[in-house]
């Protein structure tokens, strides 16, 4: 397997009046061509900081303060945190090598111009071929897709679709230019069960052809199951574990992804009490001492955990994780 | 069943939103939030509304809580005995029914005033209606407080400087103050983080046996419902289509958009990608609903009387668990529950 995209110990930190928040510390994993990596976390964990920093679109008060992310085409690798945000190479990068899906897709299309015209404008400006060709290429992915009428949606407004219909009208905007990686941000989190099943469906199926490395952020472990080959689960601006999507549903090792796993309610297993992970996720501007995790865990060693932060240590074949349970002393 | 006493009956609950056009609003047509419901509401238990957006849940619960008025249908609420049909009562008769039913909100970013520290917001209910105040009311908003698990001390702070999980426990809190018979929780875990939606399921619970509580429980997570609920009724745009205890529900679904529900679930078990399929299509507008089964252009096992025909709401259950369901072919088709996939 081809790597296509490496982070190395990435940190995007914001600068606010209230002190620095460290939204990503020191994450590093790597996508390789055709792979789903599922990245999973709680809200603030940093999985979408760490998506805007690959794409370089992060807001104005963030900033990449260390680390690479590599990222590999015809030319070799370069290091996108040494480009500039808005230089051209950068342009040529963000939309044609690497394509992002939002959560709220009716935010992500003007509603002042036709679908189709956004579909053709993003063609446009990074193929070079006419308007004429830019309509037929669309039609086609929107034909992919699975859109019912697709001739009649390239003239349709974002306000007369569905959020599901939408949804599949970015997903097709971002492969028709047939991106190296994928980035997928809680695209279905806005989407009723149902259609949420028809994209995750629709996007393994085409993966298959497409082989585009897809990095699919979510909150919902059954979503994470449904679609990753590989996962990574962030806390606090830290990936805590890695693992094989069936290794880390049959054997998760880090207290936070055990608790995790142990605390959402599942179908055909009920049981009066849940087993809640205790507390809240700390303060980010004063976030704890040592392992991230300790105040909250139930493996805590005192003296351990509060005082240093553990190591990432490689328990099994591509199973890492960060917790002194597995050494990393 | 938790008890046998109804608290509660809707019959025949309507609710058309009529569209407005042109300068003289001119009506030229209705969305039919809720079309003709019926359900009962047994002392103590949890009746779960699920279905996708647009279904109908909310206006549901907002028609019972009388926050908006029903078209048509009776509301019939349990008062010592008594039933009341709170659909049509006047908003003055109405008022000293009001401490029986709650509602506890989806998001509690917005249902908490950022300008009321938690002592004013949760002691509110209590002031307005006249059964505490200055020392007796502080101690009262004490015990609120630690129902819900939150310190009473912290009754001197405001909501910004509480957690998403702590807020949903001073809505919780609030919602209890009047010891109220029903409390109708709207997607009350969905704003939340996992980590932290087991800790307030879990509440919910323990409060529903201190507090003798019934909850109607409105969420679209199947696995949630199935979690807290001891009946559920399935809802597609605007009519039950299925209604049984949780066990029978989800084991043996007998209508088929409830086994599409479930097959729909994400099961968080790599193993089982195999028997996660979707079902095509999406919910249609609730303003030109198909005609007969509104289910019928997304079911696979539809025939020509699906679409001419509406299905009777029929009991085709045992006499001690009844088993409603709305589909022509209930008795015929063999679905799939949760424990089968």
């Amino acid at each position: 397997m081809r790597k296509v995209l490496e982070v190395k110990n990435l940190r995007t930190h914001f600068e606010l009046v209230e002190g620095t928040i460290r939204a990503v510390d020191g994450v590093s994993f790597q996508l390789n061509e055709g792979e789903v990596l599922g990245i999973v976390g709680e809200s603030g964990c940093g999985k979408s900081v760490t998506a805007q920093s690959i794409m370089r679109i992060l807001p104005k008060s963030a900033k990449i303060v260390g680390g690479e992310i590599l990222f590999w085409n015809q030319q070799g690798a370069m290091d996108l945190t040494k480009l500039d945000s808005e230089g051209e190479q950068m342009r040529n990068i963000r939309g044609k090598d690497i394509a992002m899906i939002f959560q709220e897709p009716a935010a992500c299309f003007a509603p002042v111009y036709t679908v189709g015209e956004q579909m053709i404008e993003a063609i446009l400006l990074h193929e070079d071929m006419s308007k004429q060709e830019a309509r037929r290429l669309a039609l086609k992915m929107l034909e992919k897709v699975k859109i019912p009428n697709p001739e009649s949606v390239l003239d349709r407004y974002s306000f007369q679709l569905s959020g599901g219909m939408l949804q599949r009208c970015m997903i097709a905007m971002a492969l028709s230019l047939n991106p190296k990686v994928l980035i997928a941000d809680e695209p279905t989190t806005a989407l009723d069960v149902t259609i949420q099943a028809q994209i995750i469906y629709l996007v393994k199926q085409l993966q298959k052809e497409y082989s585009s490395a897809i990095m699919w952020i979510t909150h919902d472990m059954g979503v994470i199951a449904q679609i990753s080959d590989r996962v990574a689960v962030m806390y606090l601006g830290q990936i805590v574990e890695t693992a094989p999507v069936k290794d880390l549903f049959r054997n998760p090792l880090h207290p936070y992804t055990r608790a995790l796993l142990r605390s959402i309610p599942r179908l055909a297993r009920r049981k009066k009490k849940l087993e809640a992970i205790k507390g809240v996720v700390p303060d980010p501007y004063n976030l704890p001492i040592g392992c991230r995790y300790h105040n909250r865990c139930d493996s805590f060693i005192r003296g351990l955990c509060d005082e240093r932060e553990p190591t990432e240590v490689e328990v099994d074949v591509a199973h890492r994780v960060k917790c002194f349970l597995y050494g990393g002393r | 069943m938790a008890a046998e006493h109804k608290l509660l009956e809707v019959r025949n609950l309507k609710k058309y939103f009529p569209i407005e056009k042109g300068l003289f609003k001119r009506v030229v047509a209705y969305v039919k939030a809720v079309d003709d419901i019926s359900f009962d509401l047994f002392e103590g238990e949890t009746l779960a509304l699920v279905g996708e957006s647009g279904c109908g849940k909310t206006t549901t619960a907002r028609c019972i809580l009388r926050a908006i008025d029903p078209t048509e249908g009776q509301i019939l609420l349990n008062i010592d005995g008594r039933m009341v049909d709170v659909a049509k009562l006047s908003r003055k008769e109405l008022k000293p029914l009001r401490r029986y039913m709650q509602l506890i909100f989806q998001n509690p970013y917005t249902s908490l005033n950022p300008r009321l520290k938690v002592k004013e917001i949760v002691g509110e209910p209590l002031l307005v209606n006249k059964i505490a105040k200055g020392k007796e009311l502080e101690e009262k908003v004490a015990e609120l407080l630690e129902a819900v698990g939150l310190r009473p001390e912290y009754m001197v702070r405001y909501p910004h400087a509480f957690s998403g999980g702590q807020r949903q426990r001073i809505v919780i809190a609030r919602a209890l103050a009047l010891r109220p018979r029903l409390v109708i929780c709207d997607e009350p875990v969905a704003a939340l983080d996992v980590s932290i939606r087991a800790q307030i399921l879990n509440l919910l619970m323990e409060l529903q046996e201190k507090f003798k509580l019934t909850y109607i429980f409105i969420s679209h997570d199947l696995s949630v419902v199935q979690h807290v609920s001891d009946r559920v009724a399935v809802m597609y745009l605007g009519r039950i289509v299925e209604l049984a205890s949780t066990e029978e529900l989800f084991d043996s679904p007998k209508h088929p958009y409830t086994e599409s529900l479930l097959l729909s679930v994400p099961k968080p078990d790599p193993e089982a990608v195999e028997e996660f399929r979707p079902i095509e299509g999406e919910v249609p507008s609730p303003v030109n609903p198909p005609s007969g089964c509104h289910f019928h252009p997304r079911c696979q096992y539809a025939e020509e009387v699906c679409r001419t025909r509406v299905p009777e709401f029929r009991d085709v259950g045992l006499v001690e668990n009844p088993h409603y369901v709305a589909c022509h072919f209930a008795e015929r088709l063999s679905l799939k529950g949760v424990r089968q996939l």
